[in-house]
């Protein structure tokens, strides 16, 4: 019966000296499932979700953030956040592009992964906090404006190379009268 | 022939009078509501807590400025199934920024944070002085934000000393969760736990149940390593917190504690914290 001791060498130990209080972690979007990102074939938008870290005893965190989900459209530029204490206003960037062969009608899911990075506790378990992000993203046809903005780009494009072409032809030209 | 007497008196034949005059209008007063200000954090509810929403609105009367009841802009904001928040003192007029037809006021609407994410309809009403009537509008609308958030209390979970080979040991604390946002949480809620190790050895979180009521944490939920386990059972709708809504509290046990693991100090400083998580 050694293996039942209480306090001898049969025991083992989960104890933390001094339990912290409260932790607080909140990820606010403006998109969820149900209320979709709405965008277009080749279109590229910013979504910025927001982390939280309010509370009495508030505390540092750090952020570890990753799309778990929808990773084929959706990209983040960083992956851990400081989320000072008492702060709501720490944004996560999740760029949505688009690829230009996506059909309108056609939906997608994002998840953005938050977890706290908590260090162990010494003799004891410690308690992180952690939350799926998930938005609907739906695939909408181009308004006029965009079609137009692109048809507008296209024209500049055209016009700048064939401004090129010409003064390289004068320059040309130019230089075999010199010679 | 008549005659006329002169008499002479101290008063004067004329003098200058103040008078004013004040013309009340009949036509009643139209309102526009600025929310286009409303963007990003200004619509993201706060962790636990009251969110401002303030917006600006313009208060238009062809009879002239001066025929808007400045005291009587009031706003409020609605939404199907969910409680009406308003600002109980009105809208603050904003001074200097009087037009001849016109009256510009600030309107602040204070949400909470299980208010539902999504629109809101912003309600503005205004009373005209000449036709006493009060006029009102609800073509606009902000988005407020949906709010994942959770309080747990306290971050660290204990055992007093178990004895290898012992069987249903509780944790000596259990883990209070808050819903601090406007996310429905039930059937949401994980635990992501990890093994325990002390060296080289480890206990298994095999060994490791949760559960939802005090005396039956030992039948819970069983933990995988590293894996996110959903407790089954827990229930944390949005709610106000003061009213004893929208909590939960989740208890430990270790089931068996292995007899193929040595004595010694186990945690979680190896494999790192583990996290009670929204899915």
């Amino acid at each position: 019966m050694e293996n039942k001791k209480i306090f001898g060498a049969g025991t083992i130990i989960l104890a933390v000296l001094m339990l912290s209080t409260v932790m607080a972690f909140g990820v606010s979007s403006p998109y969820w499932k149900g209320n979709p990102l709405q965008i277009s074939p080749g279109e590229t938008k910013v979504v910025k979700i927001t982390y939280q870290n309010i509370g009495d005893d508030a505390l540092d965190l750090t952020v570890r953030a990753e799309i778990t989900k929808g990773s084929e459209i959706a990209s983040l530029n960083k992956q851990d956040y400081l989320v000072r204490a008492g702060t709501k206003d720490t944004t996560v960037e999740v760029t949505v592009s688009m690829p230009s062969s996506a059909t309108a009608g056609s939906k997608y899911q994002v998840t953005l992964t938050s977890s706290s990075v908590t260090p162990g506790a010494e003799g004891g378990v410690s308690l992180g906090v952690g939350m799926d992000t998930t938005f609907d993203v739906e695939v909408v046809p181009a308004t006029e404006e965009e079609l137009a903005q692109e048809t507008d780009y296209s024209g500049i494009v055209i016009f700048v190379c064939l401004a090129i072409i010409i003064i390289s032809i004068v320059l040309i030209v130019v230089i075999k009268k010199r010679r | 022939m008549r005659r006329f007497k002169k008499t002479i008196t101290g008063r004067a034949p004329s003098q200058t009078t103040n008078v004013s005059v004040t013309l009340i209008g009949t036509d009643p007063v139209s309102i526009v509501v600025w929310n286009q200000t409303l963007v990003d954090t200004e619509v993201d509810p706060t962790i636990g807590n009251t969110q401002n929403i303030t917006f600006n609105v313009t208060v238009y009367d062809v009879n002239g400025a001066g025929d808007i009841n400045a005291s009587s802009v009031k706003a409020w904001a609605s939404k199907t199934d969910e409680a009406t928040r308003s600002n109980t003192t009105g809208c603050t007029e904003n001074s200097g920024e009087d037009t001849s037809n016109s009256k510009n006021f600030s309107c602040t609407i204070t949400m909470w944070y299980w208010d539902a994410p999504g629109a809101w309809t912003i309600n503005v009403s205004a009373s005209d002085i000449g036709n006493l009537s009060t006029n009102s509008t609800n073509h606009y609308n902000f988005s407020y934000d949906q709010l994942q958030s959770i309080d747990i209390s306290p971050s660290e979970v204990f055992w007093n000393s178990v004895a290898i080979g012992s069987e249903n040991n509780t944790a000596g604390n259990n883990t209070i969760i808050n819903n601090s946002g406007n996310y429905n949480i039930t059937g949401n809620l994980q635990v992501n736990a990890t093994n325990l190790y002390n060296g080289a050895n480890f206990l298994d979180v095999g060994n490791i149940s949760v559960g939802l009521d005090t005396g039956s944490e030992c039948n819970g939920t069983v933990m995988v390593n590293a894996e996110n386990t959903g407790i089954t059972g827990a229930v944390l709708e949005k709610g106000n917190l003061s009213e004893g809504n929208a909590n939960e509290t989740i208890y430990y046990c270790i089931t068996l504690v292995p007899t193929t693991i040595p004595s010694g100090t186990y945690d979680t400083t190896t494999e790192g914290a583990w996290t009670i998580r929204i899915s």
